[in-house]
């Protein structure tokens, strides 16, 4: 809820904005446990949960004020088109779910449930899911128990199905709205979404293998490899205009990303008063697209650079190739789709140039130092085989279009001028494309935080009485970027990066205190 | 199971239905329903009277140059002859077309079923038809803009070619399957469609206009709706274009012998264009000041800085500037300022923007006038001149001349001369109204752009101010826009020639 208004010199205008929004969660469940012999273990859960969601908003502006100190909306000569919306919204659930364990050392876990959501029609509203778990407690082992190096060793293994509705509301219905449709003076109608009552619930499969350990009290961390088979994504593709639409949502394609994420961290030295550790994290991960919509082999996203073809990745850029600068013109020279040399720019010689708008491989490490109550902590990001779109360069080394009214980069005086010059500036009589001159290597590293913290004894502060922990700490963000990146910031996960405000170097020093 | 189905029991009801938004197997039940649908048609219409819909084919042909600096807007590569299937453009009028189309076809898909039902009296019905029939016009209006930009001239010769036509679609069915995606039709029946809509409108609007007590629905100059009037028009321009002229000049003078229009006296065609107010226009698709189309005239003009595009040396030179009482409606003088010179010249005044729609400052705003008068007289003389009809043919010229040139003395012409002269005739009364592509097309004509009014103002990289098209060039008929083709694969392998 929140009201604005603003006198602007007789231009006045005054705002409401109001919102409700409920979320109510209701869960019954059935639990009996029961044991045997001590040794099996098991847990039945019956269960059912319903979330009603209601959202209710209205944003009015009144505009024509003239007199600061007659403000209300009453005080207006006219107003803008209000908004309001009321949306309703609700999930059903019921599940089952078996717990058992065996010694301590075997578990398995089944789950099984319905899912309901009103975001779909009234034939396509329910969906079944699964799921398998299994988990090994090694170390209970005989063979393990012993092993003194060896602190916690487990092995798990499941395999499950999940949903996921994440549309907005009311998207399977064809919809008929109004509002500001008028022709002579009269409401008007007109078709607002075309609507598919065969809208489902998007899944994925999940299949996992992880290993968890702590070894020698000083190493722990984990490894899980993992597959996900998504299929009937919810998505927006073109329609042909013929229907009466350009887009429309459906149920379409699947892809697979299988990839390994790892953890660890080692306590490298650890005494009464000191204690370095370091840690690391990682994702390696492959995606390919394995199915598209309408039975579509390819589909390019328009002016996006990206293109989505079946046997592919989800994000490698789909671009012309710019091979250079004539030294002899200063035209740019380019290469058709079959590897020709051409000096004509054509969107249809878009090629895949093997470059990922994904990460690959990401993750972080860092590392921990502490010395009685001084501790200096350091974090990582880093970002390997990253591509991204450099659009701002578009701007900044275009004597074309923008050379006579904006800045440009000072490569700009590396410009071919001269015939014979060897460049990679085109002539600024030239028209400059978004093609592979402007895709840049963003894989980077990143120092994302360096903290100082110190924490004054807690003897000290028990004689207050009312301190319970007080501590003074300096901490800088984005201190320092490894990276090829030309241009201002690698980190933005977009695939065409313009305008995009920065990550910005930061120090804050500060003092927490807690009582 | 039998507990989860329990379970269910106890959970929450999932038919939400939208709020401010209907069903749409529920949003028209009534007449008054369709009345509402069919105001949500009108107001597509104040777009495509307006804008893109006028000014992408004058750009392209001879009637406009583009000034230098004018920041590339839509329409730029059409002006210099660059047509490709990927430019927004295309799909713009394409997308919007069939959009329009599909609503038309979700009306009559709703409509007819309440006449079906028998629930509603007599009265009722001829009402719900009504709608119906301005549907169908709608609908006749849109394939006649597409037939126009992206398929050949018509002629006997090629009409029942494959290939030739557009996809006709005439029921209402979204789907994402892309196998129910509909291919190209012939020319022919391209245009079989458009007549059978436009006699089943007549027939409607007519049986509606005559019981109707409202004087706004009846035929006048102005009418805010499709009248009887109208859709003789519109008989008589697509006539025209398939080189049916009998048929085209007895709409025509069905029209014209109504005598509910009249050509504008010289002293009032200037309010005219700015007021859309007058008898010269058979319809006029309103607007107010909320609720407005494109801005035909911000090409052409600007509240500050040059205009984006000044009308071509050739195009003045086409009035009589002393005594065509066009001239000083159409072009205006204004300063055009550049870093090396800033000439005086003439820019294009026919949309000035109306005075009544500004929004605090002029937004180049005009409604639509789709169907003037005028047009009815220069269809009547060249259809009449085709057919032989000479003497009926120079009298629809003498009398259209009449009004609009002082001191002009009727003259009677023969022949070629007659032909010619009546399409300069248009070329100049119709001048940046969106007709010279089709016309040019129709009459197997190329054309040059001429120079500059001052070729120091105004683009001429790469000689792009004197674009020629030789007859028949293959860019008069438009590409079809490729995300259709990307989208529909029974279009896929069937663009047009040249792309």
């Amino acid at each position: 809820m929140g009201d604005q208004v603003i006198y602007n010199n007789g231009e006045g205008q005054a705002r409401e904005v109001f919102q409700r929004y409920y979320s109510f969660t209701f869960t019954n469940t059935l639990e009996y446990k029961l044991t045997a012999r001590n040794r099996h273990r098991a847990t039945i859960l019956l269960g059912q949960e319903s979330i009603i969601t209601k959202n209710k908003s209205y944003d009015v502006t009144f505009t024509g004020h003239s007199d600061k100190r007659l403000m209300l909306l009453s005080n207006s000569t006219d107003y803008l088109v209000p908004s309001h919306s009321i949306v309703d919204r609700v999930f059903n659930s019921a599940f089952v779910r078996l717990d058992y364990g065996f010694d301590n050392k075997y578990y398995l876990d089944l789950t099984y449930r319905v899912d309901g959501s009103s975001r779909f029609g009234p034939n396509n509203r329910w969906a079944e899911f699964y799921s398998v778990g299994a988990k090994w407690d090694l170390k209970r082992e005989d063979f393990l128990s012993r092993t003194a190096w060896v602190n916690d060793l487990g092995l798990r293994l499941s395999y499950g199905t999940t949903g996921n509705a994440g549309i907005p509301d009311y998207l399977y219905f064809g919809l008929v709205g109004s509002g500001n449709i008028v022709y002579e003076g009269e409401n008007g109608t007109t078709n607002v979404q075309a609507g598919n009552p065969n809208l489902s619930w998007k899944t994925v499969a999940t299949l996992n293998v992880g290993v968890d350990f702590s070894l020698f009290d000083r190493v722990t961390g984990s490894v899980e490899f993992y597959r996900k088979k998504t299929s009937d994504m919810l998505m927006y593709i073109p329609y042909s205009y013929t229907t009466g639409y350009g887009t429309g949502v459906g149920n379409i394609g699947g892809m697979t990303n299988t990839g390994l994420d790892f953890m660890v961290n080692v306590d490298v030295l650890r005494s009464r008063d000191f204690l370095w550790s370091i840690r690391a994290n990682g994702n390696f991960n492959k995606n390919k697209i394995t199915e598209l919509f309408n039975g579509l082999d390819e589909y390019v996203i328009a002016e996006t650079g990206l293109k989505l073809e079946v046997g592919k990745p989800y994000g490698e850029f789909f671009i012309v190739r710019r091979k250079g600068v004539d030294p002899r013109d200063g035209k740019q020279i380019w290469l058709d789709k079959y590897g020709n040399e051409t000096k004509v720019y054509n969107e249809e010689d878009a090629v895949f140039v093997g470059k990922q708008r994904y990460a690959p491989f990401s993750g972080g490490f860092g590392t921990l130092l502490q010395y009685k109550n001084l501790s200096l902590n350091a974090d990582f990001v880093f970002a390997l085989g990253k591509y991204a779109l450099n659009n701002d360069m578009y701007f900044f080394e275009n004597a074309y279009d923008f050379g006579t009214n904006y800045n440009q980069s000072t490569r700009m005086l590396d410009m071919w001028t001269t015939p014979g010059q060897r460049t990679n500036i085109p002539a600024a009589t030239e028209q400059i494309y978004a093609d592979d001159h402007l895709l840049e290597n963003a894989s980077f590293m990143r120092l994302k935080t360096l903290q100082l913290t110190y924490s004054l004894p807690e003897r000290w502060l028990k004689k207050t009485n009312f301190f319970r922990r007080m501590s003074v700490f300096a901490v800088g963000r984005n201190l320092f970027t490894v990276t090829k990146y030309s241009g201002f910031d690698p980190e933005p996960d977009d695939n065409v990066i313009q305008f995009t405000y920065p990550n910005t170097r930061q120090y804050v020093f500060g003092l927490e205190l807690t009582f | 199971m039998a507990i989860l189905t329990a379970a269910l029991a106890v959970s929450c009801d999932m038919d939400k239905q939208p709020q401010g938004t209907l069903p749409d197997d529920e949003a028209i039940l009534s007449p008054a329903d369709c009345r509402s649908y069919r105001n949500g048609l009108y107001a597509t219409m104040r777009y495509l009277t307006t804008g893109p819909f006028i000014y992408y084919t004058d750009l392209q042909t001879d009637c406009f140059h583009a000034v230098t600096g004018n920041g590339n807007p839509l329409g730029n590569n059409i002006n210099a002859g660059i047509l490709l299937p990927s430019m927004e453009e295309f799909e713009q009028i394409w997308g919007t077309c069939y959009s329009t189309i599909g609503s038309v076809n979700f009306l009559l898909s709703k409509a007819w079923p309440l006449i079906d039902s028998g629930e509603f009296s007599e009265d009722e019905n001829i009402e719900i038809r009504r709608y119906i029939g301005e549907g169908l016009f709608i609908r006749a209006y849109c394939y006649f803009i597409l037939a126009e930009k992206f398929c050949p001239a018509y002629s006997g010769a090629i009409a029942t070619n494959a290939d030739t036509g557009l996809p006709i679609v005439t029921t209402y069915d979204p789907t994402d399957d892309n196998s129910q995606y509909p291919g190209r039709n012939t020319l022919e029946e391209t245009y079989a469609q458009i007549f059978a809509d436009l006699d089943e409108a007549l027939e409607y609007i007519e049986a509606f206009e005559v019981v109707t007590e409202d004087a706004a629905d009846l035929p006048g100059a102005m009418a805010p709706y499709v009248t009887s009037d109208v859709v003789r028009a519109m008989k008589a321009r697509t006539a025209l274009v398939t080189g049916n002229y009998q048929l085209a000049l007895s709409c025509a003078e069905e029209v014209i012998n109504t005598r509910n229009y009249s050509l504008e006296p010289s002293v009032s065609l200037d309010t005219f264009w700015e007021y859309d107010y007058g008898n010269e226009a058979l319809m006029l698709v309103t607007m107010t000041q909320q609720y407005l189309g494109y801005a035909t005239g911000s090409y052409y003009l600007r509240n500050t800085g040059n205009p984006y595009y000044i009308p071509t040396q050739g195009a003045i030179e086409l009035f009589d500037r002393g005594a065509d009482n066009r001239f000083e409606v159409y072009f205006g003088q204004r300063t055009i300022t550049q870093t090396e010179s800033s000439p005086h010249l003439y820019v294009f005044t026919k949309f000035p923007g109306n005075p009544l729609l500004f929004t605090s400052v002029n937004n180049f705003q005009n409604m639509g006038k789709p169907f003037r008068i005028s047009e009815q007289y220069l269809i009547a003389a060249e259809a009449a001149a085709e057919i032989g009809q000479e003497s009926k043919a120079n009298r629809y010229l003498n009398d259209l001349k009449a009004r609009r040139m002082n001191g002009y003395v009727s003259e009677q012409q023969t022949g070629e001369v007659l032909i010619n002269r009546i399409r300069e005739e248009r070329q100049r009364e119709l001048f940046g109204e969106g007709f010279r592509f089709g016309d040019l097309k129709r009459w197997g004509q190329g054309f040059e752009r001429s120079d500059g009014q001052d070729n120091s103002v105004i683009n001429t990289n790469g000689n792009v101010h004197r674009v020629s098209y030789q007859p028949g060039d293959y860019r008069f008929v438009w590409p079809i826009p490729k995300a259709e083709l990307d989208a529909n694969p029974q279009l896929k392998a069937h663009q047009n020639p040249g792309y």
